[in-house]
């Protein structure tokens, strides 16, 4: 492992980690996702040709995990599912009770989105542009633009609520 | 919602840090890629044995082919015997803790790594048939008597013991794997019994 690597895992882990919690509620099963994710991401560096930004370009690897990761867990039979741990393994002690709580609320809210417009929703609040994430998940920018309107209305109805 | 609601919310995003500290994760991750790299060096080491094998069998040397072949799939199968008594022990380990967390993300690591080590040891047995019946194909193609090579194998009276020897060998490391995956994963389910119970237990409180 080079010290590049090293790099992006130091730059890119908090994205990667925010992605994953959106779709997993373990916290065990996140880490080895997080894992995962890197690995493949180890991977595909050498097929990375600098076209887009390297964050959109990771985006896209976890994504692509999460959703095998999704589909695998659909097939195999449902075992017993521990209480969902929102809270960070790690307490930043700069981090308040109040932000803490807020961003359960909020992650509660993207998880409870359909999917398509979860996968929109969660690249938007990570900051990435419309062509970025149209680029990620494969699909036009009006699509995008439209299910991150749909986002919006759902996340203001649940949040609110 | 506005826009600049959407950025308030996004704020209140990425405040979530890390859940594995970097330094851990770098540590798992190097782990992991080391073994990716030996398990492809291995991978190519494997399979330019077996080319050279084919090549030496077109040359019609037959005995040293056989040598590397099954000399590569013995070595390939102890590793696999090594790698399985090295996770049994690791779980023996494990088991004597009383980590929740840690018996849980043990055993969805453990789950994979029979998966893998389990599709490995399968894999040997079709390829290694495959393998034996295309190199007899070949001898057979360039000897013009495709027909009578698995008689004259078989005829080989100073060649039967040692083919034979060598597929006990073979059969019997086979054997002693799935014997030890098998036994691997029974003390899986008896940890994930155990886990179950303990958070039942827990509930009830």
């Amino acid at each position: 492992m080079n010290q590049d690597f090293e790099d992006i895992i130091e730059q890119h882990s908090e994205m990667v980690t925010r992605i994953i919690a959106s779709y997993e509620r373990d916290i065990e099963i996140r880490k080895d996702l997080m894992q995962d994710v890197f690995i493949a991401v180890w991977r595909a560096l050498p097929s990375f040709r600098g076209e887009g930004e390297l964050r959109a370009f990771i985006a896209r690897i976890a994504r692509n995990r999460c959703i095998s990761h999704i589909a695998k867990a659909v097939k195999e039979p449902q075992k017993l599912e521990l209480q969902p741990d929102l809270k960070s393994a790690t307490p930043n002690p700069e981090q308040t009770l109040q932000e803490e709580q807020e961003y359960a609320r909020l992650l509660a809210a993207v998880q409870s989105l359909p999917l398509q417009i979860k996968e929109v929703a969660i690249l938007a609040l990570e900051g990435l542009k419309y062509q970025e994430i149209a680029l990620i998940l494969g699909i036009s920018v009006n699509a995008v633009t439209l299910r991150y309107k749909r986002a919006k209305k759902i996340l203001k109805k649940v949040l609110s609520s | 919602m506005t826009d600049n609601d959407m950025d308030a919310l996004s704020q209140i995003w990425i405040t979530k840090k890390n859940e594995v500290d970097a330094t851990e994760l770098k540590t798992k991750l190097k782990t992991r890629i080391n073994r990716i790299k030996l398990f492809a060096l291995m991978e190519r080491i494997f399979t330019l044995c077996a080319v050279i094998a084919v090549i030496i069998l077109m040359a019609n040397i037959r005995e040293l082919a056989t040598y590397i072949l099954g000399g590569t799939t013995i070595l390939a199968l102890i590793g696999g015997l090594a790698y399985a008594e090295k996770l049994r022990n690791e779980l023996n380990t494990v088991t004597t803790g009383d980590a929740h967390k840690l018996l849980m993300d043990m055993t969805n690591q453990y789950r994979a790594k029979i998966k893998y080590l389990e599709a490995g040891i399968y894999g040997i047995i079709p390829s290694t048939i495959l393998g034996a019946l295309l190199g007899m194909f070949i001898v057979g193609v360039n000897d013009n008597q495709r027909k009578e090579v698995l008689t004259n194998a078989l005829g080989d009276i100073a060649g039967l013991p040692l083919i034979l020897l060598g597929g006990v060998i073979i059969f019997i490391l086979l054997g002693v794997c799935i014997l030890l995956l098998r036994r691997t994963k029974e003390h899986l389910v008896h940890i994930e019994t155990q886990l179950s119970l303990n958070t039942d237990s827990l509930e009830d409180e």
